[in-house]
Parts: C-alpha cells; structure tokens; sequence
C-alpha cells in the first residue's frame, strides 16, 4: 500500500471514528423527540384566553385521566376512536368515561386554584364535565354560552 | 499495489465504520451519512475485487471456482436476509406504534383548536390501520383537509408530526444496520485469520 493510500485511508477512518464521537456525544443514540410525557407529572401548559384556558383544563384532564387508566395522554386519546388494530384498547367506555370526568373535574379545581379561572365559574365548569357528551367534552366542544346557560 | 490482506482487512473495517455511522440515522447529520455512505463505498471498493481474485482459482478450473463462488455470494446473501429480515419485520410494528405515539403527542402539544388535535390524531390512527393492512398511509391528508393550506399552525404541526413519524420508523433499521456492522466486524476478524492461507 503507499503511503498517501495509507494516509488517506487513515484519515478516512479517523474522521468518521470523530464523526460518530460527536454524535453519539449529541445524544445520537437517545430516543427521539417529542418524549412521551408520564400523565401522572404536572406539565407546562399555555395560560390566556377563553379557548386556551379550555384547552389546557381538557388536556390536564385527560392526563388525570391516563394517569388512573396507567396509560399515556396519547393512547387514551387514540383510543377514544373505539377499538383498532394499532394500539389495541385495554379499558371498557365506562372505565374511560369514570377516568375522564373524574380528571376533568380534578382539573377545574386546579385551574380555578391557579387563577385561570374564577372561582364563580367553577360550579358551571363541573356541571358541564358531569353533563356534557365525553366527545364534546375533549374536543373542547363548549362554548361560554354553554357555561352562562 | 495494496497488498491482498491489508485491502481486505481496510475495505471491511471501514465498512464495519460506515455502517455504525448509518445506524445512528436519523439523529445524526448529514455529513455523518455522506461520511458514512463514502466510507461504505470505499471499503466495498477496497475488499471485494481482492477477495472475488482470491476465491477463483486460475486455470481449468476457472468455470467450476466461479460458479462455487457465486453460490456462495448468494448463500451469504441468503443467511443475511435470514438475520435481518426478521430483525426489521420485528422491530417495524413497535415503531409504527411508537410512532403514533409521538405523532399524537406532537398533536396534542400544537398551538391549534381542540376541535382540530383530536380529530386529526383519530384519523391518523386509521391511517396507521390502514398500513397495517398493507396500504400506504397518506398522513398529510387529515391535515390538509381540515385547512392546513390556509391553517400555518396546522400545517406546523403536521410537518413537526410528519417528521417525528419519519425519525421513528427510520430508527427501526438501526438494530439491522449495527448487526450488518457487526458482520463486517467478523469478516475483518476472519480476514485477520486465515490472512495466510487464503490471502497470502
């Protein structure tokens, strides 16, 4: 072999073992983004305005929910499309429909505590949680005319 | 000239390299893969023509050496395929799943509407149904027709979504890939070995 193929061979291998340092260093072999979140720790949501108020009392709810059910935010959300072949259900309607009530309702109270909400609000907010159809309820299908009425 | 060992045993270390650098897709950057890719490149370049000359024997038996050896082309081929593909038609369905997952968990976590993320997610499981069955899902599609065209949120969060999708399923294959590094690690290892008696 001469000596410039030996050189560049060498540079070669030691530019890609540099190569897969710095990678593997960046967190190459770590699972990908987004992490799916544990329900069961309180997470960051967006405060301001009636919707994203509604939103974030929705999403905190179906966390408390997925918690109780140990599952994720995500598969019980899939799952309310009823059963599928992708991620099977493991829970009956009345199991999610217990889980999720009782989340939501644990999230107005954490909402009103936080402020997002005002407190005479609060026992319309529960009422809907109690009365409202599930699929109305997490795709935030409520209105301020709802809580007045 | 290369002498027959050293071309060998260059050409497979630098493939075995090559190949742990594509295992680390899709997390890695772009000059990793080119690096990677040149790297696989070179070490084929370097390894097979020496080790195709070492296993024909010159002569009359030039036809019969030939046929042995490209049976045993295909017999090797044969008993990757045997380790590999099982190895990805494993790990396919759980990444397909995780995937969801994390498409679900880009959705939920998007600046849009209540009224948009659940539907959306619902119909990117039947999507996902539908690949299991065999079809090729179109994952956009929700998406766009529910305005994404118009909607820059929505159409954020299905290109963030469509990504983190593409990211999962891309890093199914790594398990294959470091057991094909893996093999290239074992030729340099049986190069290394029978340097004398075969190569020499």
């Amino acid at each position: 072999m001469s000596r410039a193929a030996i050189w560049i061979v060498a540079g070669l291998l030691a530019s890609a073992a540099v190569l897969v340092g710095v990678e593997l260093a960046k967190g190459a072999l770590d699972e990908p983004s987004p992490k799916i979140a544990n329900p069961c720790e309180p997470r960051e949501g967006r405060t301001g305005g009636f919707d994203t108020t509604v939103q974030r009392i929705v999403l905190d709810g179906v966390d408390g929910a997925a918690c109780r059910l140990h599952t994720t935010r995500e598969e019980l959300v899939l799952s309310l499309g009823g059963n599928s072949a992708v991620l099977p259900r493991r829970w009956d309607q009345h199991q999610v429909e217990v889980a999720l009530r009782a989340g939501l309702l644990r999230s107005v109270d954490e909402a009103v505590q936080r402020g997002d909400v005002p407190g005479f609000l609060a026992p319309a907010l529960r009422s809907l949680v109690r009365r409202l159809p599930l699929d109305r309820l997490v795709q935030g299908g409520f209105s301020l005319s709802d809580l007045i009425g | 000239m290369v002498g027959a060992v050293t071309a060998v045993c260059t050409g497979a270390a630098l493939l075995a390299v090559g190949l742990v650098g594509l295992a680390l897709l899709p997390s890695a950057s772009v000059w990793l893969l080119v690096w990677a890719l040149l790297l696989c490149g070179a070490g084929l370049g370097l390894s097979l023509p020496v080790l195709s000359d070492a296993a024909l024997q010159k002569g009359a038996n030039a036809t019969r050496s030939g046929t042995l050896t490209v049976g045993a082309r295909h017999v090797g081929l044969v008993l990757a395929l045997a380790i590999i593909a099982p190895l990805l038609a494993s790990k396919i369905p759980a990444a397909g799943d995780q995937a969801l997952l994390r498409g679900t968990a880009v959705l939920l976590d998007a600046p849009i509407g209540l009224d948009k993320k659940v539907p959306v997610a619902l119909d990117l499981r039947s999507a996902f149904d539908k690949a299991r069955e065999g079809e090729t899902p179109d994952l956009a599609e929700p998406f766009d027709k529910r305005g994404a065209q118009h909607d820059s949120a929505l159409a954020s969060a299905r290109d963030t979504l469509l990504g983190a999708i593409e990211a999962t399923i891309t890093r199914a294959s790594r398990a294959a890939f470091f057991v094909c590094a893996g093999f290239a690690a074992l030729a340099l290892l049986v190069a290394l070995l029978f340097r004398r008696s075969v190569l020499g």
